[in-house]
């Protein structure tokens, strides 16, 4: 039952919200997102403690189409609800001191999208993953295109829609080809891992195929990612944080979830072209963000190289990888969030995100200097920082698979901490100037929001090791499942 | 009495978060003390859990908590307690303890005082964790903490956008090794299934499943980290660039202390690097290379700090000749005196800087000793024991490696004989240079020049103390024998290193030692000769005419170099990538895909009403009458 709470408590809301309307809108999902929040602590809890009658839920949907309504909260699973109940809340207040238009609407559609993605992350049916999958999108398209900023939004976020989609009709015809050779004829993961194993190496590596085109636009992965830097560029700073955070995390837990316990054999035969997309992916993403002048697309392609290790880790197929996966997913969710964050607090107070236009603003902005350049670090991968732990275990599950790989995607390593510091040193240090001045102090919100952050990246730094026992026990046994 | 060690660190964690959070408003002096007490804190218990090994403890591990658990991995922070991370305990908290008394003085007009005590504070703190860690991965938060430290201190004075260009520079290289390392790791992880000393070493079954190849990559990748951070060669040229930052720094991070801790590791690895001959002959050789080119370059340079700079640069090289020739615990030996005598030219060099107003160049100073008494004497004392004088504690410590050598590669011997010659030498005209002869300054900081506080002298005389008596902490085998004076450091080390085999008889020994001095000191004399008794004085930058001295004087155009074929490179092809290649190539493939649903999509314009809805209505729709149909 808690599992259906956390999926439906987001979508009443919003519903609620929708049919209210006026000026409570963002009060009520604010609130709403810390209940969420609340209950996904204490779901956290029972799981920890072994009591899993609450997190498990299975109701007959459409019988005779084996389509169940079946939930369920693994050690896998909650991580990816404790990344959108700890993110969501901050995303919502980030949106406090700005006036929208239609409020009502906006955060109802930010609650809908939060209930949906909770749902994928918590199906354990295929159909019903693929149903929540798609959904995600509808939102967070009305939310580009009303509160989007740029001319050709439109034009941006039609792309960002039918390259998704289409990217998803492969996924589907890749489950449905798995779905036929189930019997009694059944979409539940257990059913779809038995049947995937038992297809011949070859059929494996299409429908591995399909599942990854689909996963590699969301991410997105090289070289399917062009949709995304436009589609950041012109998305509100909320809506960036919402696909950028959770969002394309649906394809990296879909990685975990339906391509290694599925379709083992054929991504280890087959699968090398996809960790070899996604080791360039690094690569590519690093060099595009050190060529970028505005902070956005910076981070925006900088994105697109952490997913990439995220990528190549998880279908490196081993514990280290799968489990470092797992964990940069949490790390990188807060890290993109509190990078948003910072520049929409540039781009609200100078009109602009140029690095190259900045400088100074350390002076005389002490507590905002030391915050952004703690997630600076925990964005280039520094030790007791969230970072680390995720991209050091990618990297060692990556090197058993491939010692080249480990080697060339290291790079991220060196090219993270050129782009990152030159950001810094670009927007923070030098002479005091006039955008000194122009950057008005921290206010209550962002020292509110950039604390809870920088002291997650410090906390899942330090002692990332209850949320890494909760998944890793999940992980070694969807790993079992393969041999 | 082990389990105190987990206090070492904590106290100077304890210090930064306090001057951090609450120092505003505190006086300096008592944010100074607070900065000072928590090194000297660390220092007392160091001692303490230094004695339990000194008294034959064996070497235990302090667990403090859980970290990452993934399958067979699984690191805990954890602290081992053993000689070898006991002895890099005391001189870390002991120099440490020093470099902060002397900070309270240095920096006492600098308005960024309180931040500069609490970044030394959280250096020493990783610092500790990197030699105290149980396992690589451990040590690897150290060692990334450090180089956090680093950068921020280097770019300390952050509105001269060329301290923070030398603070990235010193990261950003440090980075490329640490990617080695990371791989060393990788590779040791994937063969062994761990990353722990003890599994890996001292049971000793784990690493000698380490063979063939993997066994010298994961050796060689291990070393890469280690050349970043102890500046050797190809990725040096940080350490020279990183004097941007204030002098307690460059003598505590950039001498003393961080730059050490690539030797830290090899020694940590011995039994990994004393398998692989083949990445021996590379440490060795790639320490003689570095040692030479610092000591070359060193002899051209004008700047104060730079001499002391590319003379660490050499230092370190010697150390790793003395790793790659299987002789870790002279290595440490050396690690040990270059820290007493390092950190104490330095200290002098910024008491120098400190009476001269801010001036680094040489050739504007000059007579200083009898403006500065202290600092003229302590410098002394610290330029004969670089020199290798003896009895002063460089001499020991490099006459061993010289030793070494000479058993070993008599070609390495020569080599690194004429590193100590150019040492003795580039010192001395150092010296010479900044004490003797007519002051060279403007008028105006003649006036001013003082001697500096006793805050700042004492430091420069305990230190000075430490480097004329240090080296007897290793006095040399044979000749030791003879007279009941044994090498206590090497009998002290030998249960977690590995020894080298020394087979020298007392008469090898002995001349050894003479024929070292004897270079040293003829060294020394040529120096006299040039710069104190025919007062030759350094060339101005447009008078140097010969084209060797040019390359000296530029440090053989490396740093030109790698901005030609590398940071250029990357750039350009950054920008290739993102004007050409991701909008006209990527994205242009995406674009004729997408033009031919274009065409299709005319036709049934009638469905498309804008409304994106309906796509996903049409599309669920869809799905379901397919899976009926499927059935």
């Amino acid at each position: 039952m808690l599992t259906i709470a956390l999926i439906a408590l987001p979508i009443l809301l919003a519903t609620v919200i929708f049919i209210l309307g006026g000026k409570a809108a963002k009060n009520i999902a604010l609130g709403g997102s810390l209940v969420q929040l609340a209950l996904t602590i204490f779901a956290a809890i029972q799981l920890h403690q072994g009591q899993t009658a609450l997190l498990n839920f299975n109701q007959v949907w459409m019988g005779s189409l084996g389509i169940n309504l079946a939930f369920s909260l693994d050690g896998i699973s909650i991580v990816l609800a404790l990344l959108s109940a700890v993110v969501s809340p901050l995303i919502i207040y980030s949106t406090f001191n700005k006036t929208l238009k239609n409020a009502s609407v906006f955060y109802g559609l930010i609650l809908l999208m939060l209930g949906s993605m909770m749902g994928a992350f918590l199906a354990a049916d295929a159909f019903i993953f693929y149903i929540f999958y798609e959904i995600a999108l509808i939102p967070i398209y009305f939310l580009i295109l009303i509160w989007g900023q740029g001319e050709d939004r439109a034009k941006v976020t039609l792309k960002f829609f039918v390259y998704t989609i289409f990217g998803s009709l492969f996924m589907l015809i890749s489950l449905l080809y798995v779905y036929q050779h189930t019997t009694p004829r059944s979409f539940a993961f257990d059913a779809m891992y038995q049947a995937g194993q038992a297809l011949s190496v070859v059929e494996q590596g299409l429908v591995f195929a399909g599942i990854f085109i689909a996963f590699a636009v969301k991410m997105p992965v090289f070289p399917f990612h062009t949709w995304q830097p436009s589609t950041y560029q012109a998305a509100p700073t909320a809506g960036t944080m919402l696909l950028a955070a959770i969002m394309l995390k649906m394809a990296t837990y879909g990685l975990i979830r339906l391509v290694l316990p599925m379709v083992p054999d054929g991504l280890t035969e087959y699968g090398s072209w996809a960790i070899g997309l996604s080791v360039i992916g690094i690569v590519y993403g690093s060099l595009m963000a050190i060529a970028q002048k505005n902070f956005k697309l910076l981070i925006a392609y900088s994105s697109i190289a952490h997913v990439g290790l995220i990528s190549a880790g998880i279908l490196s197929g081993n514990i280290q990888g799968v489990q470092g996966g797992l964990f940069e997913m949490l790390s990188h969710g807060i890290l993109a969030v509190a990078m948003f964050y910072v520049y929409d607090m540039f781009e609200s107070r100078l009109g602009h995100d140029d690095i190259n236009k900045m400088g100074g603003v350390r002076d005389g902005h002490a507590t905002f200097a030391f915050l952004y350049f703690a997630l600076v670090m925990g964005s280039v991968a520094l030790p007791f920082t969230s970072g680390f732990v995720g991209e050091f275990l990618l990297l060692i599950g990556l090197y058993q698979a491939n010692g080249w790989y480990a080697l060339f995607g290291g790079l991220t390593v060196v090219l993270g901490a050129v782009y990152m510091l030159r950001a810094f040193q670009k927007m923070m240090l030098g002479p005091a100037s006039a955008v000194t001045t122009a950057f008005s102090p921290m206010t209550k919100q962002d020292k509110i929001i950039l604390i809870v952050l920088v002291a997650l990246v410090a906390i899942l730094g330090v002692y990332p090791d209850p949320i890494m026992k909760m998944s890793n026990t999940a992980v070694e046994s969807i790993l079992a499942t393969i041999r | 009495m082990e389990k105190l060690v987990s206090l070492i660190p904590l106290f100077p964690l304890v210090g930064f978060l306090y001057i951090t959070f609450f120092g505003k408003g505190l006086s300096k002096n008592l944010i100074g003390g607070i900065g000072s007490g928590a090194i000297f804190l660390s220092f007392i218990v160091s001692i303490a859990v230094f004695t339990t090994q000194l008294h034959g403890g064996n070497p235990t591990t302090v667990k403090v908590l859980d970290w990452i658990t993934a399958g067979t991995f699984d690191i805990d922070i954890a602290f081992i307690v053993d000689p070898l991370s006991t002895i890099y305990l005391l001189f870390i908290t002991g120099v440490g303890f020093l470099i902060h008394v002397y900070s309270i003085g240095y920096m006492h007009d600098d308005e960024g005082f309180n931040r500069f005590i609490a970044y030394l504070n959280f250096f020493v703190f990783f610092m500790l964790i990197l030699v105290l860690g149980d396992s690589y991965v451990t040590m690897f938060v150290g060692w990334e903490g450090v180089g956090l430290c680093s950068f921020m201190l280097i770019g300390f004075w952050y509105k001269d956008m060329k301290n923070n260009d030398a603070a990235k520079k010193a990261f950003i290289i440090n980075r490329i090794g640490d990617l080695g390392l990371i791989i060393g790791m990788c590779i040791i992880f994937f063969q062994t299934g761990s990353l722990k000393y003890d599994e890996l070493y001292i049971s000793g079954s784990e690493a000698s499943s380490l063979q063939g190849w993997h066994l010298h990559a994961a050796a060689i990748f291990l070393f890469i980290g280690a050349m970043g951070k102890s500046a050797q060669i190809p990725l040096h040229t940080w350490l020279p660039d990183a004097m941007a930052g204030p002098t307690p720094v460059s003598a505590l991070i950039h001498a003393a202390t961080m730059v050490t801790a690539g030797i830290y590791m090899v020694a940590r690895s011995s039994d990994l690097f004393s398998a692989s001959d083949i990445a021996s002959d590379v440490v060795t050789y790639v320490g003689i290379l570095t040692a030479i080119l610092g000591a070359t370059i060193a002899l051209t340079q004008n700047d104060i700090k730079k001499v002391l700079a590319y003379s660490t640069v050499s230092q370190l090289g010697l150390m790793f000749v003395a790793l790659g020739l299987g002789a870790y615990s002279i290595a440490v030996f050396h690690v040990i005196t270059h820290a007493f005598f390092k950190a104490l030219l330095f200290l002098g060099s910024g008491s120098v800087i400190h009476g001269m107003g801010g001036e680094q160049d040489i050739r504007r100073m000059g007579g200083l000793k009898k403006y500065m008494p202290t600092t003229h004497i302590t410098f002394l004392i610290g330029t004969i024991a670089i020199a290798g004088i003896p009895p002063l504690a460089g001499f020991f410590s490099k006459d061993q490696i010289i030793a070494v050598a000479f058993e070993n590669n008599i070609l390495i011997f020569v080599l690194a004989s004429l590193v100590s010659a150019l040492t003795a030498f580039y010192m001395f005209r150092l010296y010479y240079l900044t004490f003797h002869g007519k002051f060279r300054g403007t008028h105006d900081q003649e006036h001013h020049l003082h001697e500096s506080p006793k805050v700042m002298t004492i430091p420069l005389v305990v230190l000075a103390g430490l480097s004329i008596v240090g080296g007897f902490i290793g006095f040399p085998h044979a000749v030791g024998h003879s007279v009941h004076f044994p090498h206590w450091l090497d009998h002290f080390l030998e249960k977690t290193v590995v020894m080298p085999f020394m087979e020298a008889d007392v008469a090898t020994e002995s001349i050894l030692m003479i024929v070292a001095t004897v270079i040293a000191l003829v060294s020394t004399y040529f120096a006299y000769n040039m710069y104190k008794k025919n007062e030759e004085l350094a060339l101005e930058d447009d008078e140097i005419e010969s084209s060797t001295h040019l390359t000296l004087v530029n440090k053989y155009y490396i740093d030109e170099l790698y901005d030609k074929i590398i940071r250029k490179p990357v750039d350009q092809l950054s920008a290739f990538i993102g004007k050409f290649i991701e909008p006209n190539v990527v994205d242009g493939l995406v674009k004729q895909v997408s033009a031919i649903p274009q065409g299709i999509g005319a036709a049934t314009k009638l469905v498309q009403n804008g409304k994106m809805v309906m796509y996903i209505l049409a599309m669920i729709i869809g799905l379901i009458v397919l899976l009926i149909t499927l059935i």
